[in-house]
């Protein structure tokens, strides 16, 4: 899965569980609805979607679509 | 998104977060049943994924969310039709000793049920075992409180219950893979099966429902029994041993398909064990009908489950709120649509609901008895009729409150007494609550019927009166009410007996009965009716061909 797959899956995870129209910018900085109860669903659901888990001292830092895309990748990087 | 394809989403051995999420199914209309949640932990990540289990049965819930609380104070407490504790119980055996929990958690459902006479849910996880036991123990003591084991349930869907990465940011520790098998387990077992009416029996189509494949077509041999149809069928036989009627509704011919049951040894199900069969190529309501008229119950209480969405929709369009499934070609998703369908699965399973299949059975033979008896005293004598009445038996109020909320027929005033009402008034000196046993020599009935009365001055005033529809059709309904009435200590002295009448959708059996012993020509109006006393006593020494014991409790 390359880069702007993984972003198109984040978003539309975003999209669903904000139910907003999220693109490469949204951040918890932009939106309010991306509240901590909120962040939890979103890393749930693309943990879900991806088959991946994310390591705990991560989990707080994922905080916009761009550091959700480059932990993804990380985790699949080699 | 069609339904049937709604189904093997929500359905699906594991349902998936964002599959849940997209189904954005339309809000179930009408009025709502309203929910008191308490809970110490995050209970609104569950609230979201339950929305389409609840879309998909267009079961409207209304919840009433308390603040974050270890102390279960219940403050705020509004009236609600069901209780939730959604309790983390990690947070109490941090703090005290398990014996102190226990204690402590009898307390607060004490103190809850002081607010409320409606179920209680405690929804909650203990890592020992034996504490798990002990908490099942405790509510299993009180009246219609649940315990809804998270550990368990999770051990059963073999995911993780707890994910510590997130407990920090998500308000639970329950990992995500928890919420939504809990979910699912809320919207589908533990909410409706502690509040909506129950579901009796199942009407099964035949083929790609029970096997794969046209038995008109492939053969008795060759209509194929996968290894997901034989776990369905499994399920199907363990669902009438808890006293759900199977029966069969299938455009065939008759004796293609009785071959089939015979020939097919494989097959779990057999052919007697449909409590009843129409095969034929008649229109299905009708046969759905024909088939709820033979097991004594109403459409309503039927689930229709076939693979042809045409039928579904067509029986649906005939048969006012029947329940319908579509039957997946993977048969392992209709199993676990069948094992979700809301009033199905049920908190208890008693010894009166496995005999509900027996006793029907027995009809045929009742029938033959009654052809060859000259009179109804003979039919009685026959048989060898034995009725038992017990006054407040406290050991059967889960089957007395059954009754009291399942029986639509013979239910004269619809007060659907619930447990906690049913404990209460038995505890009650001008009182009494008389549970009817029937049993002949062709079956064992169980408790048929439950009367409820209260002696106001030298009146019987009666408040509940349900005569399950098993005991109906067999003459017996002047001798389990007379009869009880007659036996209850507090029948003494008492010169008239009032009867509450109010009109549901079914029960006019019980309103004619009532008006013929009035005398009364015209259909009887909602409203309380009398009989004198004595007219009680001189109707009771007919009796004398059924067998009528007193099971006594110790302080009569």
């Amino acid at each position: 899965m390359n880069e702007k797959e993984i972003e198109n899956k984040i978003l539309k995870v975003l999209t669903l569980v904000l139910k907003i129209e999220a693109d490469g910018k949204t951040s918890r900085q932009s939106h309010f609805e991306w509240d901590s109860l909120k962040h939890i669903e979103i890393i749930f659901a693309i943990e879900d979607e991806l088959q991946i888990q994310f390591p705990e001292d991560q989990l707080s830092g994922l905080d916009s679509v761009q550091k959700l895309v480059q932990g993804v990748i990380a985790l699949h990087a080699p | 998104m069609k339904r049937f394809e709604v189904q093997d989403i929500l359905f699906a051995g594991f349902p998936s977060r964002t599959e849940l999420l997209s189904l954005n199914l339309p809000s179930p209309s009408g009025s709502a049943t309203k929910v008191n949640v308490w809970r110490n932990h995050n209970f609104e990540s569950v609230q979201a994924l339950m929305s389409p289990f609840l879309s998909f049965y267009s079961w409207p819930l209304e919840y009433n969310v308390s603040s974050y609380d270890d102390t279960l104070s219940f403050v705020d407490f509004n009236d609600a039709d069901i209780e939730l504790i959604w309790f983390d119980s990690s947070r109490l055996m941090n703090k005290i000793t398990f014996p102190n929990v226990i204690e402590w958690l009898e307390d607060r459902f004490n103190q809850l049920r002081s607010k409320t006479k409606g179920p209680i849910i405690f929804a909650s996880w203990f890592h020992d075992i034996t504490h798990s036991n002990q908490i099942e123990a405790l509510t299993k003591r009180l009246p219609a409180i649940y315990f809804a084991n998270l550990k368990q349930l999770c051990e059963d869907e073999k995911v993780p219950l707890i994910d510590e990465r997130t407990s920090g940011f998500s308000g639970t520790l329950l990992s995500s893979k928890a919420q939504i098998i809990a979910a699912r387990a809320l919207s589908c077992n533990w909410l409706p099966g502690s509040f909506l009416p129950p579901v009796k029996a199942l009407a099964l189509d035949l083929d790609n429902t029970l096997h794969e494949g046209i038995l008109g077509e492939d053969g008795v041999e060759g209509v194929r029994l996968t290894d997901h149809h034989l776990e369905l069928q499994k399920y199907l036989m363990h669902l009438r041993k808890t006293g759900i009627f199977l029966s069969l509704v299938s455009r065939n011919e008759k004796e293609d398909v009785e071959k089939l049951f015979h020939d097919r040894t494989d097959y779990p199900i057999k052919w007697d064990e449909f409590s009843v069969t129409e095969i034929s190529w008649k229109d299905k309501a009708i046969a759905i009908q024909t088939i709820a008229e033979e097991l004594r119950i109403s459409t309503d209480s039927i689930l229709f489950v076939d693979d042809n969405i045409g039928e579904l929709a067509s029986v649906s369009g005939q048969i006012k709120n029947i329940h319908t499934l579509y039957a997946s070609k993977d048969a392992s998703v209709t199993k676990r649509s069948i094992m979700n369908y809301p009033g199905l699965w049920r908190w208890k399973i008693q010894d009166d609901d496995a005999k509900r299949i027996q006793d029907l059975k027995a009809n045929a033979d009742r029938l033959s008895v009654s052809k060859i008896s000259e009179s109804v005293d003979e039919y009685f004598l026959n048989l060898g009729v034995t009725l038992t009445f017990k006054n407040n038996p406290l050991q059967q109020i889960s089957r007395l409150a059954d009754l009291c909320n399942k029986t639509n027929q013979f239910n004269l005033s619809l007060r659907r007494f619930n447990e906690v009402e049913l404990v209460e008034k038995s505890k009650l000196s001008q009182s009494c609550i008389t549970s009817v046993h029937l049993a002949d020599r062709l079956s064992d009935s169980g408790v048929i019927a439950v009367i409820v009365v209260e002696k106001l001055d030298d009146t019987l005033e009666i408040q509940e009166l349900c005569v399950s529809c098993r005991a109906l059709g067999r003459h017996l309904e002047n001798a389990i009410i007379f009869g009880s009435l007659q036996q209850m200590p507090i029948f003494r002295g008492c010169k008239k007996v009032n009867f509450s009448v109010a009109q549901g959708p079914r029960n006019q059996p019980a309103i004619r009965w009532l008006s013929e012993h009035l005398g009364s020509i015209e259909a009887l109006l909602p409203g309380h009716y009398q009989l004198e006393a004595e007219q009680i006593y001189n109707y009771s020494k007919n009796f004398d061909n059924i067998k009528m014991l007193k099971d006594l409790n110790l302080n009569e």
